[in-house]
C-alpha cells in the first residue's frame, strides 16, 4: 500500500512538473545576453525585449517571438573599383563593424544578419564612391604625411552609412576600415616598372657610393702615409743634422787646441786617402825616405822635404 | 492513508475489489520494482541537483547566465576566477567559460594569398604560371601599397588574448573576423604612410608598433574584448615580378661594401707600412748620428792624445807621422817615380798624380 501511495505521489509530482514545463514553455521565453526578442501578436510586433532573463508571453498562436542577434560583428565588402578626386582608379575592400541598434526597426526592415550584410555592403559601397570623389589617392597612400587622411575618410564613410543604416535599418555601424587598397590590374605594370626603375637607381647609387667611399679611403690612406713618411724623413734629417753639429762642436773643441797640428795630421790622413793603386807618385830623391840613403853617403842639411817638416827637422 | 491517495473510481465497489484481487500480485511486483526505480530516480535527482557544481580550470574564467542573464552586477562579480563554482542546474543556469590565460594566434593571409585558395594551390599556380607578366589582379592576389606606391605582399600573424571575457563571450560574434578586419585596417593604413625602404629596412619596428597601436584602437572601438599581444610579419616581400631588381640592389650593396672593405684593407696596409719606413729612417738616422758622434768623440780623443804626445816632443812625433804617412802612400801608390832634387827649390818634395780612370777598381 505504501508503494502504491508513493507511486501516486510521484505521479502527481511528475505530472505537475510536466505541466509546469509545458505551461512555462508556452508562456515564457528566455533572452540571452547579447540577444533581443521581438514579440509579435498575431503577426504584428507588439514589443521588444532586450533585457536578458526570463520573460512572459501569451501562448502560441497568440504571441510569437523572434530572436535578434545583437552582438557586434564585422562584414566585408567585395572589391570595389572607384575613382578618386584626382581621377585615379583604386580597388577597395572595406570592412564595417556593426550591430543592430534598434531591434524592432531591424526586425521590420532587415530581419536576419545575412540580409543586413547585403544592405550594409550596398550602403558602404555607395558611401565610398561618394566620399572618394572628394579625396585624392594621396589621402590613402602618400610619402607626405600632411596629405594622409585615412581617419577622416573612414569617419566620413561611417557618417554617411549610419545616416541611412540607423534610421532605416536600425543598425549602428561602429567603425569602417580598409581591408585592402589595391590598384586596377591594368595599372599594375606601371607601378612594377616604377619599382624596377627605383631599384636600379638604388643599385647604381650603392655602387657609386661604394666606389666613392673606397677612393676616399684610399686617398686618405695615401695622404696619411705620405705625411708619416715626410715626418719620418724630417725627423731623421734633424737627428743627423744635430749629430753633425754636435760632432762639429766636438771636433772644433778638440782641434782648436792646436789647429796647426791638426792640419798636419789631417793632411797625412788625406794623403792616405788620396793615394791609391792608380796614383802616380813622384818623389824627390832628397825627400824622406830616400833621403836616408843620401844622408848616409854625405850628410846634406838642405834636404828637400815638405817645408813644415823640413823646418822642424833642420832648425 | 490509502484512502486519501486513492483516486476516485467510477466503477462499482465489487468490481473494484475483484480487480484489485486480480492484479494484486502484479501490483506487488510493480511496487517492488518501484522501490528500486524510486532509488534510481532519487539518484538521478541528486545528480541533477549536483550538476550545477562546476570546475573553472586554471587559465579560464567563468560567467553564469541565469535564464540567459549574466549573474553579477559588475564585471568583478560576474567573472569567476578558477576554482569550484556552484550554480543551479540547467536549464536555469548556464556557465560560459573563456580561456583568458591563453595567447591565441590568427594568421591573416589576405594580403598574400590568391583569393580563396590554400597554400598548395597558390604555389601550384605560381609554379604553373610564373606570373612574369606584369599583372597582379586585386581579385587574385592580396597586397599592400606603400607610401611611395610599391607593391608588397605580407603574411601576418596576429597574437592576442582575451582582455574582457564578458564582451568576448557575450557581445561579439565572430572574433576572428573582427580581429582580421581590425589588423588589416591598421596595416593597410600604416603601410600607406611608410616608404618601402623604411618598411624593409630600419623602419620596420616602428611600423609594426604603429600598426599594433592602430589595430588595438580599432578593436577597442568595436569593443571586441581582445588585447593584441603582437602583430608579426611572417613574410613581407615585394611583388614577385620585381624580385630580381631587389636582389640586384642587394648585390650592389654587397659589392659596394666589398669595394669599401678592400679600400680599408689597403689603408690598413699602407699606413703602417709608411709608419714602418719612417721609423726605419729615424732609427737609421739615430744610428748614423750615434756613429757620427762616436767617431767625433773618438777622433777628438785620439787627436787630444796624440796632441799631448806632440806637445811633449813635437819634432820626433811629426817626423814619425810624416814618415808613416809617406810609407803608406808609397805602399798604396801604383807607380812611383823618383826625381833628383832640383837646384833652387823649384818644386816640393812629392808630386802625386791620380788617374781619373778607375776602371780597374770598379771592374773588381
Amino acid at each position: 500500500m505504501v508503494f502504491a501511495m508513493t507511486q501516486r505521489a510521484l505521479r502527481y509530482v511528475a505530472g505537475g512538473f510536466a505541466t509546469a514545463a509545458i505551461v512555462g514553455f508556452a508562456l515564457s521565453f528566455t533572452v540571452k545576453e547579447g540577444r533581443a526578442f521581438v514579440v509579435t501578436r498575431f503577426g504584428s510586433p507588439v514589443r521588444v525585449v532586450a533585457d536578458a532573463g526570463p520573460h512572459l508571453k501569451a501562448p502560441w498562436p497568440i504571441d510569437r517571438v523572434s530572436e535578434i542577434d545583437m552582438r557586434r560583428r564585422v562584414l566585408s565588402t567585395p572589391q570595389t573599383e572607384l575613382l578618386t578626386r584626382d581621377k585615379k582608379n583604386i580597388v577597395l575592400m572595406t570592412s564595417a563593424a556593426w550591430r543592430p541598434a534598434d531591434p524592432l526597426a531591424f526586425y521590420r526592415s532587415v530581419g536576419t544578419v545575412d540580409d543586413a550584410d547585403d544592405k550594409l555592403i550596398g550602403l558602404v559601397t555607395n558611401a565610398e564612391i561618394a566620399v572618394f570623389g572628394k579625396y585624392d589617392l594621396a589621402a590613402l597612400v602618400s610619402t607626405d604625411e600632411t596629405t594622409l587622411q585615412v581617419d577622416a575618410i573612414e569617419e566620413e564613410i561611417l557618417g554617411a552609412v549610419n545616416e541611412i543604416a540607423t534610421g532605416k535599418y536600425g543598425i549602428e555601424v561602429i567603425s569602417v576600415g580598409f581591408r585592402r587598397v589595391s590598384l586596377p590590374e591594368q595599372n599594375v605594370p606601371y607601378v612594377l616598372e616604377q619599382m624596377r626603375a627605383e631599384r636600379r637607381q638604388h643599385a647604381a647609387a650603392f655602387r657609386a657610393e661604394g666606389e666613392l667611399e673606397a677612393a676616399r679611403i684610399r686617398s686618405e690612406a695615401d695622404l696619411t702615409a705620405a705625411r708619416i713618411r715626410a715626418t719620418g724623413e724630417e725627423h731623421a734629417a734633424r737627428i743627423r743634422g744635430e749629430a753633425e753639429a754636435e760632432a762639429a762642436r766636438i771636433y772644433a773643441a778638440s782641434h782648436g787646441k792646436d789647429p796647426e797640428f791638426y792640419r798636419f795630421i789631417r793632411s797625412l790622413e788625406s794623403l792616405d786617402r788620396i793615394v791609391g793603386d792608380n796614383a802616380n807618385v813622384t818623389l824627390r830623391t832628397d825627400a824622406a825616405p830616400l833621403r836616408l840613403l843620401k844622408e848616409s853617403v854625405a850628410v846634406e842639411p838642405s834636404a828637400g822635404v815638405e817645408p813644415s817638416a823640413r823646418r822642424k827637422e833642420s832648425p | 492513508m490509502s484512502r486519501r491517495f486513492a483516486p476516485p473510481t467510477r466503477r462499482g465497489r465489487d468490481g473494484t475489489d475483484e480487480t484489485t484481487r486480480l492484479i494484486a500480485p502484479f501490483m506487488e511486483l510493480a511496487a517492488g520494482l518501484f522501490v528500486r526505480l524510486h532509488g534510481v530516480v532519487l539518484v538521478l535527482l541528486a545528480l541533477y541537483a549536483g550538476s550545477g557544481l562546476t570546475v573553472i580550470e586554471a587559465d579560464e574564467v567563468g560567467m553564469v547566465l541565469r535564464f540567459g542573464k549574466l549573474v553579477g552586477h559588475d564585471p568583478a562579480a560576474a567573472v569567476h576566477p578558477p576554482g569550484l563554482l556552484f550554480v543551479l542546474p540547467p536549464p536555469i543556469d548556464e556557465v560560459v567559460r573563456v580561456e583568458v590565460g591563453k595567447v591565441y594566434a590568427l594568421r591573416i593571409d589576405d594580403l598574400y594569398h590568391l583569393d580563396g585558395r590554400s597554400d598548395g594551390e597558390v604555389d601550384e599556380e605560381i609554379g604553373a604560371d610564373p606570373i612574369m607578366a606584369d599583372f597582379i589582379g586585386p581579385h587574385k592576389e592580396g597586397y599592400v601599397l606603400t607610401a611611395d606606391r610599391n607593391i608588397l605582399h605580407a603574411r601576418i600573424i596576429a597574437r592576442y588574448e582575451v582582455g574582457d571575457p564578458i564582451a568576448y563571450a557575450l557581445y561579439v560574434a565572430d572574433h576572428d573576423e573582427v580581429l582580421r578586419a581590425s589588423v588589416l585596417g591598421a596595416v593597410v593604413q600604416a603601410t600607406g604612410e611608410v616608404e618601402l625602404d623604411d618598411l624593409l629596412g630600419g623602419g620596420r619596428d616602428d611600423f609594426i608598433r604603429a600598426a599594433t597601436v592602430n589595430a588595438q584602437n580599432r578593436l577597442d572601438g568595436v569593443g571586441a574584448g581582445l588585447e593584441l599581444v603582437s602583430i608579426e610579419f611572417e613574410e613581407l616581400f615585394p611583388a614577385r615580378q620585381v624580385i630580381q631588381e631587389f636582389d640586384a640592389v642587394q648585390s650592389a650593396f654587397i659589392a659596394a661594401r666589398t669595394v669599401t672593405e678592400q679600400a680599408n684593407s689597403y689603408a690598413a696596409r699602407t699606413v703602417p707600412a709608411a709608419r714602418a719606413v719612417a721609423e726605419a729612417q729615424v732609427s737609421e738616422a739615430q744610428a748614423c748620428a750615434a756613429r757620427t758622434l762616436g767617431r767625433a768623440r773618438s777622433g777628438a780623443k785620439a787627436f787630444e792624445e796624440i796632441l799631448e804626445t806632440h806637445r811633449a816632443d813635437p819634432s820626433v812625433l811629426r817626423e814619425r807621422l810624416y814618415q808613416e804617412g809617406i810609407e803608406r802612400a808609397l805602399d798604396q801608390g801604383g807607380k812611383i817615380t823618383f826625381v833628383p832634387a832640383p837646384i833652387g827649390e823649384r818644386y816640393t818634395s812629392m808630386r802625386v798624380s791620380i788617374s781619373t780612370s778607375t776602371g780597374d777598381k770598379n771592374g773588381e
